[in-house]
This record gives C-alpha cells, structure tokens and sequence, in this order.
C-alpha cells in the first residue's frame, strides 16, 4: 500500500471573509487596503505498516490569475495635462499569472511560519492527521502627484482601478515533489475611486474620495463554495507548481516601480485596457 | 637636568600614548550601531567613526533553534519618511550622524510604509533583530535582539 490521503478526510473552510477599506492617504500616497481573508485545510493521509510518511506535506498553494491596476493623473487646469499610468499590462507587467509567496521560486504559501503547511515525520503513526492555516490581505498604493513631462506641471491622482483576483488551493505533495490538488477557492479584491485634493497647494490637507462603479467597484469577493480538486481554468494552471513561476508580490511591485505610462497636454481620456 | 628634562618628556609621551589608547578603548568596538528605540519597530543607526555608505535595505532576522535566520521581510529601508518612490540603493551616513527610520510595523510586506503586496501578513511571535549591511556588503550591523509579541 502506498501512502494516500483517506477518502474525503480533506476539507477547507474560509473562517473569515476580507473586507476592502476606503483609499486613504497616506502621507504622499493613495492607499488601497483590505482586511484578512482567512481560512484553514485538512486532510488525514495513511499508509502501510513500514511506509516513510517523511517529507508529505499538506499546505496551500496560491495563484493570482488577475490584475487591473491603472491610476489617472490630471491637473489642475485643462492645460496642466493628464497622465495614465498602467501597471497591469507588458512591460510593466509582463504576465497576468503569478504565484503568491514571500520568497521568490517558492511553491507553498510561505506567510504563515509553523502554520501554514504540516511536514509529516519519519515514524509517525497512520492516520497522520495535517492542516494548514492561511491569512492574507492584499494592498496596494499611487503617488498622489506625477509630474506631466509634456506640461512640466504637477498631475493629480484622480481615477484609480484596482482589482487582484486569486485560486487558493489545498494541495499535499509528497517527498518526490508530486502534487495533489485537494480542495481550491475563488477570491478577490476591487477598488475603484475618483479623488480631487481639497487643496492643491496642501497634500496632506484632506481629499474628496468617491467611491466608483457601483456595488461591485468596492468589494471583496469570496466564492460561495469550495470546490473539490485541482482548478482547471488554463489561465493559471500551468503555473501552479513551475519552478519559474513570476512572484506575485515582485511582478507588481515591479509594475509599481516602471509603470507603463501616457501623457497628454491636457486632460485626455485615456483607454484604460491598454 | 637635561636628562630629567629628556625623561620627563619621554614619560609624558608614554602616558599621551596610554591616553590615547584608553580613548580609542572608549570608542564603541563597531564603526556603526543599531540601536532599539522605545516602542517596537522602532530602530537607530548611529555612526561613531568617518561617513559610511550603507545598503539602504535592512534586514530582520528571527532566531530560531537557537540560530538567527533572515525573516522573509520586505520593503524595510532606512529612510526617515515614506515617499512614493524607492529608496536608493546605498544611504550615505555623514561622521557621527544618526538616521532614525520609519518603524517597522512587524509585517512581512507592509513592512514600514505604503507597498505593493499580494501575499502579506504579520511576522510570527518571536525574537528577532535588524541587521544593516555596508553598500559593499562587506561589513554588517545588527541590533541586540528584541520581542515581537
């Protein structure tokens, strides 16, 4: 008998669905927060009396699939321009696919130290009983100003889009490095606002921020079930356990760094898909 | 006369050079410190010798097992505000200056200011220290250990 995880011993339960707070400033940044989505798995694995459970592991795995990350800058007269700064296409960002850990190349989700995954031992006893523990709140931010390199005057952040979508996966993989998918769900974050300061000659004097696009441009989504299994949406399955993965929080904050940029002399509309 | 005045004055260089050494005894053994401040996250770096150029990226390390190992902390720098651009890569440290950065706040990604994160989260219970480096790398700095509840 080989080891195997015991038939429907695997679950995972979110225990606390995120929240996206209101953007804020933040000394000279537009800040976009949000509060922990948390959630745990489980399994049991088994095996025969001489089987090595050394080396299984149970832990979680998670794939960010989309992101819309584009921040408009005007300023104060038509003839100040406008700017459109865009993280979420090439080259900013190369790739929408990303795999979310703290240390770049690693596989499990790494932010949660003692537990977020569980190693069986040498010798421990079947049924090994294994969770892992997950917590996660994504953020973000924009410079409240940008200088228009056509106008050389101040621009304004005055629109911003954002929205991170993620697959969280329960998967146990075995010393060999082979993986098995258990459980996943869906999650996301979305912001969308328009500011104007209150004074332009003052930043940290308070903005007008107004929430846009409706119901669904300030939220917090979390998939109504979890689902058995891998995903097999091909937008991100292949990423899943490559070793050359991008790492989330380096992609974006390398789009943060070098955005994409447009420029105009006035104030412009700008496609926000490119 | 002229021998005791030679004398005297080869026993006031011996204790001018014995003055000198308990000087440079007095100095602190490391050109540069990492000094706790009073609340967690707060930190020091003080320069007791000639300007130094340091990597502006500052590590934690948690001990664990009885060894310090670097915590998966990002975007901790020594700057004393938060701006929306980067730190540069090196901070210069003038002669006998001190920079004060902006406390750590005991998060992975949010470390210090306003980031860019997917995955964050707060740094598990534990000891742990700063460690600055010297934009060559050749010399490291840490602070003593301090508590993270």
């Amino acid at each position: 008998m080989v080891i195997s995880v015991i038939a429907h011993s695997a679950s995972m339960t979110i225990t606390q669905k995120p929240h996206v707070n209101a953007p804020a400033v933040v000394g000279l940044s537009m800040t976009f927060t949000s509060t922990q989505l948390r959630a745990g798995g489980n399994c049991q694995i088994t095996g025969a009396a001489g089987d090595n459970p050394a080396g299984w592991t149970l832990g979680l795995i998670q794939l960010q699939w989309i992101e819309t990350n584009w921040g408009y800058y005007r300023g104060r007269a038509n003839t100040d321009g406008s700017c459109m700064l865009q993280r979420a296409r090439p080259p900013a960002r190369p790739t929408q696919g990303c795999r979310d850990t703290l240390a770049v190349g690693a596989i499990f989700v790494d932010n949660n130290p003692g537990l977020d995954r569980t190693t069986a031992a040498a010798g421990a006893r079947f049924p090994i009983g294994m969770t892992a523990n997950f917590f996660d709140a994504p953020s973000d931010q924009f410079p409240l100003t940008r200088v228009n390199s056509l106008t050389r005057q101040t621009n304004f952040l005055h629109e911003a889009q954002l929205e991170f979508h993620f697959c969280t996966v329960l998967s146990l993989r075995n010393p060999a490095g082979v993986f098995q998918h258990l459980k996943h769900f869906y999650w996301n974050v979305h912001w969308q606002a328009r500011f104007e300061p209150s004074n332009f000659g003052n930043l940290a004097a308070p903005w007008v921020i107004t929430r846009a696009a409706g119901a669904l441009g300030n939220k917090a989504n979390v998939s109504h079930h979890v689902a058995d299994g891998a995903p097999n949406d091909r937008r991100f399955t292949p990423i899943m356990t490559a070793p050359a993965a991008p790492n989330c929080n380096a992609t974006a904050t390398h789009a943060a760094t070098a955005p994409n940029f447009r420029e105009s002399r006035v104030w412009d509309n700008f496609d926000v898909r490119r | 006369m002229g021998q005791f005045r030679r004398q005297a004055l080869v026993a006031a260089a011996f204790l001018a050079s014995g003055f000198a050494i308990l000087v440079a005894r007095a100095q602190p053994s490391s050109p540069v410190s990492v000094e706790l401040g009073a609340r967690f996250g707060e930190f020091v770096v003080v320069n007791h010798g000639s300007a130094v150029l340091l990597n502006s990226t500052v590590s934690v390390e948690q001990k664990a097992g009885g060894r310090w190992e670097k915590a998966l902390v990002s975007n901790l720098a020594l700057r004393e505000a938060c701006a929306p651009s980067p730190p540069p890569k090196c901070t210069k440290l003038e002669r006998t200056a001190s920079l004060r950065p902006v406390p750590w706040t005991g998060s992975f990604c949010s470390s210090q200011c306003p980031s860019t994160c997917r995955l964050d989260g707060p740094a598990p219970a534990g000891t742990y220290r700063f460690v600055v480096t010297t934009c060559s790398g050749e010399h490291s700095y840490a602070s003593p250990p301090f508590q993270k509840p």
